[in-house]
């Protein structure tokens, strides 16, 4: 039996009918078959914009399943996308698949002006509604910017991760292992923050 | 574990192409949902602008029991499915924060964080935040102990201790949520008894793992650096510290109003005030489920306020012809 509905599948078309460019998904998994390579090859009947590569992988140090959205390396999610992390695949791959520019002004100029490399992990689980919204913000950040990384994390997956990193509730944004917080942040709020945290002064 | 589609949360807009409507409706619970799927069918151009939360608080919801229809279904499946019919029935969303709404020369403009847009009505169905208490702790232990979502949160208390504070249905039920993943549950009510239905509450209370706090008051929350250790407790038998790895507020909910505050009138709870149940005091403007004054907060009462709102807007657009 599919993992996708008929309905979930006319609305995901409706989605991906919003692509004007290919888009390359890449997959790093454990041999054998897991649901992730499922869902994606379901996915990759919806558009012909979707292309979908599967790497094994017998590294037991790598966080797996693990997927890469485009090209960059840089917009990552670590861990089955179920639940609600389905909406964060899904829009991840849309944005990638189209130039339209979704950030505002103020943060498209304080990524324009980084100094330094940011890696942006977010901790989430399949059940929490309000986290797409900072998986999808971090995804952002990093498919603009090339100073930026951004991974969504899985805490239930890699739970020796998710306690290096004080999770105990979702979502949690790590930013260079020296910056977090708690719940969804409106864009303008996670850039205020950050930029304090920098210690970049605000515009005059 | 079984993988589980969730679409609702796909936020593909980058705002709408066009910006005058019939209709606005601000939310994306259950009441602007049934909206949706009622101004969709009359025919209504309508543009449905969702938060970031899709579902509401309903999506956070791990059982609903009273949904009819439904001996049991996971709040997310519910609202989800509300989606997937107002999406084939031709509703139109977008994923945007509603900052500010007034009226402007008898048309109501809304404006968003990607948008502005102009619209004959609007149905205020932006629902209500999860309260907090003030007590010391709290918002330093958020997210490291102190939750308002067990639905979120309760994995990270497998086999730990946890309290929850309140004693409604939401109270209720994701304490009994809990009680599947922790090893032991407080619960702490400020009265004997609690609101919830009598049958949820029955089964709370006489559950192996749960110990009752009556007529007590979250006082404290404590905790170190690696989060949350206990809290302190006012009981009738005095201040009590109790060791508590997780704690999970359900004390009631603040109406998400802040934008509209102009346009209509709140009561001292900043719930819209309404009028034959889905009016409010701005003819152009209805609001309905929990960010109204209406009482009994349930899915069940939210998309009935919903439907009613459209309908009472597509009689008003009739007339107007």
């Amino acid at each position: 039996m599919p993992l996708l509905s008929e309905e979930d599948r006319k609305a995901i078309r409706g989605h991906f009918d919003l692509m004007t460019k290919d888009v390359k998904v890449t997959l790093t998994k454990a041999p054998g078959k897991c649901d992730t390579e499922t869902i994606l090859s379901e996915l990759n009947e919806l558009s012909s914009r979707l292309i979908v590569e599967v790497v094994e992988s017998t590294d037991k140090d790598q966080m797996l399943p693990s997927l890469s959205i485009g090209d960059s390396g840089r917009v990552l999610f670590k861990g089955i996308p179920s639940g609600y992390e389905f909406s964060s695949l899904l829009t991840g791959i849309i944005d990638a698949g189209r130039d339209e520019q979704t950030l505002s002004d103020e943060t498209m100029a304080f990524l324009d002006n980084l100094q330094e490399d940011l890696h942006i992990r977010v901790f989430v689980t399949p059940s929490c509604p309000h986290c797409p919204q900072s998986v999808v913000l971090a995804h952002r950040l990093a498919g603009y910017s090339d100073r930026v990384v951004a991974e969504g994390i899985e805490a239930n997956e890699f739970q020796e991760l998710s306690m290096k990193y004080q999770v105990q509730g979702v979502p949690r944004t790590v930013i260079n292992e020296t910056f977090a917080v708690e719940g969804s942040q409106p864009e303008p709020y996670l850039i205020e923050g950050l930029k304090r945290h920098m210690g970049i002064e605000k515009d005059a | 574990m079984s993988f589980k589609v969730e679409i609702g949360a796909v936020n593909s807009g980058t705002g709408s192409s066009e910006n005058s409507y019939q209709l606005v409706i601000a939310g994306g619970g259950p009441a602007a949902l049934s909206a949706a799927i009622y101004a969709a069918r009359y025919g209504i151009k309508h543009l449905v602008i969702e938060s970031w939360q899709p579902g509401g608080q309903a999506a956070l919801t791990a059982e609903i029991e009273n949904y009819p229809g439904f001996s049991s279904i996971a709040g997310s499946d519910l609202t989800n499915a509300m989606k997937q019919q107002a999406t084939a029935a031709g509703a139109v969303f977008v994923m945007e924060t509603v900052e500010n709404a007034v009226e402007e020369n008898g048309k109501i403009l809304i404006k968003t964080d990607l948008g502005q847009y102009t619209s004959d009505y609007l149905i205020i169905a932006t629902g209500a935040a999860p309260a907090t208490l003030g007590v010391p702790g709290e918002e330093k232990y958020y997210g490291r102990g102190v939750s308002f979502c067990a639905t979120c949160d309760a994995p990270f208390f497998k086999g730990k201790k946890a309290i929850v504070v309140g004693g409604g249905d939401s109270a209720v039920k994701e304490a009994l949520h809990l009680t599947h993943v922790v090893s032991e549950l407080g619960l702490v009510h400020r009265r004997d008894k609690l609101r919830a239905e009598p049958y949820l509450a029955k089964k709370l209370v006489e559950h192996e793992k749960v110990t009752t706090w009556w007529n007590s008051h979250l006082a404290e929350v404590t905790g170190d650096d690696q989060g949350v250790t206990g809290v302190i407790l006012d009981t009738p038998e005095g201040r009590k510290h109790i060791e508590t790895n997780g704690v999970f507020l359900y004390v009631g909910t603040v109406p998400a109003t802040e934008p509209f505050k102009s346009l209509v009138d709140l009561d001292g709870k900043k719930a819209v005030v309404t009028r034959n149940i889905v009016g409010t005091s701005n003819p152009r403007v209805f609001a309905a489920g929990d960010v109204t004054n209406n009482g009994f907060r349930q899915v069940v009462t939210a998309v009935s306020e919903g439907a009613r709102a459209s309908a009472a807007i597509f009689e008003l657009l009739e007339s107007e012809e």
